[in-house]
C-alpha cells in the first residue's frame, strides 16, 4: 500500500463529533481510577508486603501508638541501631522510675530521627529526648529502606503528607504509600513472599507492651576477634570522621524542635569496644565543636572516658566490622550507666508508686537491687 | 526533568490544562510564549545554567535568519549584477551561523576530546603538550537543538523554508519541550508553521497520543530498563561475561538502545500531539530491514536525514562516481558517530556501519525476490541485526580495549553463566516474551494497511477499556523501576 493511502487512512474523522472536554476528562479519570483501585486493593490485601517478621520498625511504632493511648513517655530515645540495640528501655525505665521508649531505627540517619520526633512531639511531651550520636555523621542518607519502613510505620497521614517532600524525592512519593508499587519486583525476585502473604492475610497490630527493645547479640567478643585487635589494630579510625552539612542541619532542626516544645535534649554516645576505635579524640573533637553550638543541651559520651571496668569484651557484639553494637549484656549495663546520669542530672517523674507502672514493669523490678550491678 | 518522573507527570498535567483552558484560546503569540516559558521551565529543571546557552543560540540564529531572509527578499528584486554580492553576503551569514553553532557544540561537547586526541597525537612524535583540563558541563540536548537551529538557517539560505514570523515563534520552535532534549530533530519547513495557528482539541488525536505515550513507557519501563540490568552487569565486568552472556549482552543492548530511544521518541511525539503539534516519526521498525541502506532510513530517521541533506548531498552524494560515493558515506557515518559522543569509539562505530553499508549491501541486494520470500527477508534481517549488534560493542563499552574485549570474550560457551547477570531465569523468559510482543506489534499492529489497528478500534468499548487498564497495570506491576539505578534515557547523554 502506498504511503499516500496510509496517510489517508490515518486522518481522523472528527467532523461528525465535536470534542467534549468533560467526556475526555471522565475517560482519563476512569482509566486512572481503575488502575488506582486495583493497586489499592492489592495494597489492602497485603500481597506485596515485605517480610514483616523482622519489621521491628513497625512493631515499635505500633507499640508506641498503643502505649501512648493510656500512658505518657518520660524519656524518648532516637537514633540508629547503636542505640536500638544499645539500651534496654525496660531496665532504664526501672532504674529511673520512668516510662522510657526506644524509637531508634536501624540503618537510619539523623534525618529519620527528626522525622520521628516531628510526629511524636505533636502527640506527647516527654521530659527528655535522647539523641544517639552515631546517626550524626558524614552520610546524606535520606531515602533508604530504613527510612521507607519508618515512613510506612507512622500512622499520622496528615503529618506524612506534609513532611514527605522534605525527606523524599518526588519520584519516590508513590512508592512510599503503596507496597504494591514499592515491591512490585517481588513478582520476579521474591514470588515466595507473595505466596506467603496470600496465605497469611494482614492482621491488625496486636496491643503489645513493647518499649522498642531489640536484643540482638547474645554473646560478646571472643578470643579470635580480640586477637585481631592485637594483630590488625582498630578497624575504625576516628580521624576519618566527617560531619556532613546534612547531619548538621538535622541536629539543628532537632534541637530547635525540642526547644520549641520545651523538651530538653541529651546527646548520647553509646560505646564500641575501646580497641575497636583508634583516635577517638579526633572524632570527639569534631562532634564537640558542633554540639557546643547548643549550650542548652548535654552530651553523655560513654566512649570517652571509657569505663573499662564494666565495658568488658562481653558487652560488645562479636564483630571486627566497623559497625559494632552492644551485646545483650552491654545493653543492660549501658541502661545502668545512663540511669545513673539521668538520675543525677534531670528531674524526671517518679512513677515508682503508680500501680500502672508497677504492673507494667513487675518483671524487671529486680533490676533495682544494687546487688545485680555489683 | 525525565519523562519517567513524577515531576514531569505533574508538569505535563499543569501545562496541558493551562494550554487548552487559557493560552490556546485567542492569541497565537501568547500561546507560543506560554509554550516557550513551559519549555524553559522543563529545560531549566536539569540545570538553570543550560538556559543561557539555548537562549543565546536561539537569539543568534533568529537574528542571522532575519539577515538571510532579508537578503532573499533583496535577491528577488535585484538585478543580475547585484546577485553575486547578495549571494556572497547570504553565504557569509550562513557561515557565521554554522561556525558559531558548531563552535558551541564543539566547545561544550568536544573540547576535552580534541585536547586529549591532540596530546596523544603529539606524544607519538615525542612532543609533550601540557593538558588543559576544563570541567565543562555538557548541556542536555545541545546536539539536538543545535542541529535543529542549523537546519533553519540552512533551509532559509536554500529558500526551503519561510522566515520565522517573530522571535517568540522561533524560540518556541527551538525549545519545544517534548522534543528538546533528544529529538526528533525537526525541520523548520515542517515544524515552524505549526506555531502559526491555534490548535483545536481532537479526541482521536488525543487517543492516539496517549496510546503512543503508553506504548513508549511500555517499551522503556517494561523492556529497555529490564534489559539494561543485564547489559550493565555484563559491561561492568566483561571477562566475567565470557561466552554466551557476552553475546546475550550485546543482543540485549541492541534491543535496549532501540527500545529506549524509540520509547523517548514515541513519548515525545505523543506528548506533542497532546498539544496539537505533529512531530516526525523517528523510528520505523529498523530491525525488520533487509539492507543496511534501508536500516538507516528506519533508524533515528531525523538524524539520518539531517546528515543526508546537510552533509552527504552537499559532499556530492552519489553523483560523483562510486569511489566518491563510498568516501562520502564514510565521512557522513564517521561524523554521525562523532555526533553521538566525544570518543574514538563512536567514530569507529560509525565507520563500521559505513563499511557494512558499502561492502554488504551490494551482496544483500543480489538475487532480489520480487514477491518477498519470508525466509530470505528473515535471514537478511538477522544478518543486519547481527552486524549492527556487533558494532554496538564500540558504542557501549568504555574505551577501545573494552570494546575489543567484547569480541575476545564472545562465544557460545558458558551457557549456565547467563543467569549470573542480574536477571533470573523467570526474568529472562519474561524478557524473551516481551521481545516477542514487540516483534508481533511491529509486524502485525503496524502493517501498512493498518487493518489490525482499525479492527481493534471497532471492538466493543468494554473490551478496549479492559485492554487499556490491563496495559497500564502491566507497566505498574511488571515494570523495571524503583531500583537504585537511575533510569534516564540513553540518548540524553548525546
Amino acid at each position: 500500500m502506498k504511503k499516500q493511502d496510509k496517510q489517508k487512512k490515518e486522518v481522523p474523522s472528527t467532523t461528525q463529533k465535536s470534542f467534549s472536554w468533560v467526556k475526555f476528562a471522565l475517560k482519563l479519570l476512569l482509566l486512572f481510577t481503575s488502575v488506582l483501585l486495583i493497586v489499592l486493593y492489592l495494597d489492602k490485601k497485603g500481597y506485596f508486603m515485605s517480610d514483616q517478621s523482622n519489621n521491628h520498625t513497625k512493631r515499635k511504632w505500633d507499640a508506641f501508638y498503643s502505649f501512648t493511648k493510656t500512658r505518657n513517655i518520660d524519656v524518648l530515645i532516637v537514633g540508629n541501631s547503636h542505640v536500638f540495640t544499645g539500651i534496654d528501655p525496660f531496665v532504664l525505665s526501672v532504674l529511673t522510675n520512668t516510662n522510657t521508649f526506644m524509637l531508634g531505627n536501624s540503618g537510619a540517619g539523623i534525618a529519620d530521627a527528626y522525622f520521628s520526633l516531628g510526629e511524636v512531639l505533636q502527640k506527647i511531651k516527654p521530659k527528655l529526648v535522647v539523641v544517639e550520636t552515631y546517626a550524626i555523621g558524614g552520610s546524606d542518607k535520606m531515602e533508604g529502606m530504613a527510612e521507607i519502613q519508618s515512613f510506612e510505620a507512622h500512622r499520622d497521614v496528615a503529618y506524612k503528607l506534609r513532611v514527605m517532600p522534605e525527606f523524599f524525592k518526588s519520584d519516590n512519593w508513590v512508592k512510599l504509600w503503596s507496597p504494591t508499587i514499592r515491591n512490585h519486583s517481588f513478582l520476579f525476585k521474591n514470588p515466595e513472599q507473595i505466596a506467603f502473604n496470600k496465605k497469611h492475610p494482614i492482621k491488625p497490630a496486636p496491643e503489645e507492651f513493647y518499649l522498642g527493645r531489640f536484643a540482638r547479640f547474645g554473646t560478646g567478643l571472643d578470643e579470635s576477634t580480640l586477637m585481631k585487635y592485637e594483630t590488625l589494630g582498630a578497624p575504625v579510625d576516628g580521624r576519618k570522621y566527617v560531619l556532613s552539612e546534612h547531619s548538621k542541619k538535622y541536629v539543628k532542626k532537632i534541637v530547635e524542635l525540642c526547644q520549641s516544645k520545651d523538651v530538653p535534649v541529651l546527646f548520647l554516645t553509646v560505646p564500641m569496644y575501646y580497641k575497636h576505635i583508634a583516635h577517638y579524640e579526633v572524632w570527639k573533637a569534631g562532634l564537640n565543636e558542633e554540639l557546643q553550638k547548643y549550650p542548652a543541651t548535654k552530651w553523655l559520651d560513654l566512649q570517652s572516658p571509657y569505663d573499662a571496668k564494666i565495658y568488658t569484651p562481653e558487652a560488645f557484639e562479636n564483630t571486627y566490622d566497623a559497625n559494632q553494637h552492644l551485646s545483650n549484656y552491654g545493653m543492660m549495663i549501658t541502661a545502668y550507666k545512663i540511669a545513673e546520669y539521668l538520675n543525677r542530672q534531670y528531674s524526671l517523674p517518679d512513677r515508682s508508686q503508680q500501680q500502672v507502672w508497677l504492673t507494667d514493669f513487675r518483671e524487671y523490678l529486680g533490676y533495682k537491687n544494687p546487688v545485680v550491678w555489683q | 526533568m525525565l519523562f519517567n518522573s513524577f515531576a514531569f507527570a505533574v508538569f505535563l498535567l499543569l501545562v496541558f490544562v493551562l494550554y487548552w483552558c487559557f493560552f490556546n484560546q485567542k492569541n497565537v503569540k501568547l500561546r507560543n510564549l506560554f509554550l516557550l516559558i513551559a519549555s524553559y521551565v522543563f529545560y531549566g529543571w536539569w540545570d538553570w545554567r543550560f538556559l543561557s546557552l539555548i537562549v543565546v543560540s536561539s537569539l543568534m540564529d533568529y537574528l542571522l535568519g532575519n539577515k538571510i531572509a532579508a537578503l532573499n527578499t533583496r535577491e528577488d528584486a535585484a538585478t543580475e549584477s547585484e546577485l553575486p554580492a547578495l549571494k556572497r553576503q547570504k553565504r557569509n551569514w550562513l557561515l557565521i551561523s554554522i561556525i558559531v553553532n558548531l563552535g558551541f557544540l564543539g566547545f561544550f561537547k568536544y573540547f576535552g576530546f580534541f585536547a586529549e586526541s591532540l596530546t596523544a597525537m603529539m606524544s607519538v612524535f615525542g612532543i609533550t603538550l601540557s593538558s588543559t583540563t576544563l570541567n565543562i558541563i555538557l548541556p542536555v540536548g545541545i546536539s539536538f537543538y543545535t542541529f535543529q537551529t542549523l537546519s533553519y538557517t540552512i533551509d532559509l539560505y536554500k529558500r526551503k523554508t519561510e522566515q520565522a514570523k517573530n522571535w517568540v515563534q522561533f524560540f518556541a520552535f527551538v525549545s519545544f519541550f517534548p522534543q528538546l532534549v533528544a529529538g526528533p530533530i525537526e525541520r523548520a519547513k515542517n515544524f515552524l508553521p505549526q506555531f502559526e495557528t491555534l490548535k483545536k482539541p481532537d479526541y482521536l488525536s488525543f487517543r492516539s497520543a496517549m496510546l503512543l505515550v503508553a506504548w513508549g513507557f511500555f517499551k522503556k519501563i517494561m523492556i529497555a530498563d529490564r534489559l539494561a540490568v543485564y547489559v550493565d552487569a555484563v559491561f561492568r565486568d566483561i571477562p566475567a561475561a565470557t561466552g554466551l552472556p557476552m553475546v546475550l549482552g550485546l543482543v540485549f543492548f541492541a534491543f535496549q538502545l532501540y527500545l529506549d530511544f524509540s520509547a523517548y521518541s514515541d513519548i515525545a511525539i505523543g506528548t506533542a500531539r497532546l498539544f496539537g503539534f505533529q512531530l516526525r516519526k523517528n523510528f520505523d521498525r529498523p530491525y525488520l530491514s533487509t539492507s543496511f541502506g534501508n536500516f538507516w532510513k528506519r533508524w533515528h530517521i531525523s538524524l539520518s536525514s539531517w546528515f543526508q541533506d546537510y552533509v552527504y548531498i552537499p559532499l556530492g552524494g552519489n553523483r560523483r562516481g562510486a569511489w566518491r560515493t563510498r568516501l562520502n558515506v564514510l565521512i557522513v557515518f564517521a561524523l554521525s558517530g562523532l555526533w553521538h559522543g566525544a570518543s574514538w569509539n563512536f567514530v569507529i562505530w560509525g565507520t563500521l556501519n559505513a563499511l557494512f553499508l558499502i561492502l554488504l549491501d551490494p551482496i544483500l541486494s543480489l538475487g532480489r525476490q520480487k514477491n518477498g520470500n519470508v525466509f530470505i527477508h528473515f535471514f537478511k534481517s538477522v544478518l543486519i541485526f547481527a552486524c549492527w549488534a556487533l558494532s554496538l560493542a564500540f558504542f557501549r563499552a568504555q574505551g577501545f580495549e573494552a570494546a575489543l574485549d567484547c569480541f575476545r570474550y564472545m562465544d557460545f560457551s558458558n551457557v549456565g553463566n547467563i543467569l549470573n547477570f542480574g536477571l533470573n531465569a523467570a526474568e529472562l523468559k519474561f524478557s524473551a516474551l516481551l521481545l516477542t510482543v514487540l516483534l508481533v506489534k511491529e509486524i502485525v499492529w503496524e502493517r501498512d494497511d493498518l487493518a489490525v489497528q482499525q479492527g481493534f478500534y471497532k471492538l466493543p468499548a468494554i473490551v478496549r477499556w479492559v485492554f487499556y487498564i490491563a496495559f497500564v497495570l502491566s507497566i505498574v506491576c511488571y515494570g523495571q523501576y524503583g531500583g537504585d539505578n537511575e533510569n534516564s534515557f540513553i540518548y540524553f547523554q548525546f
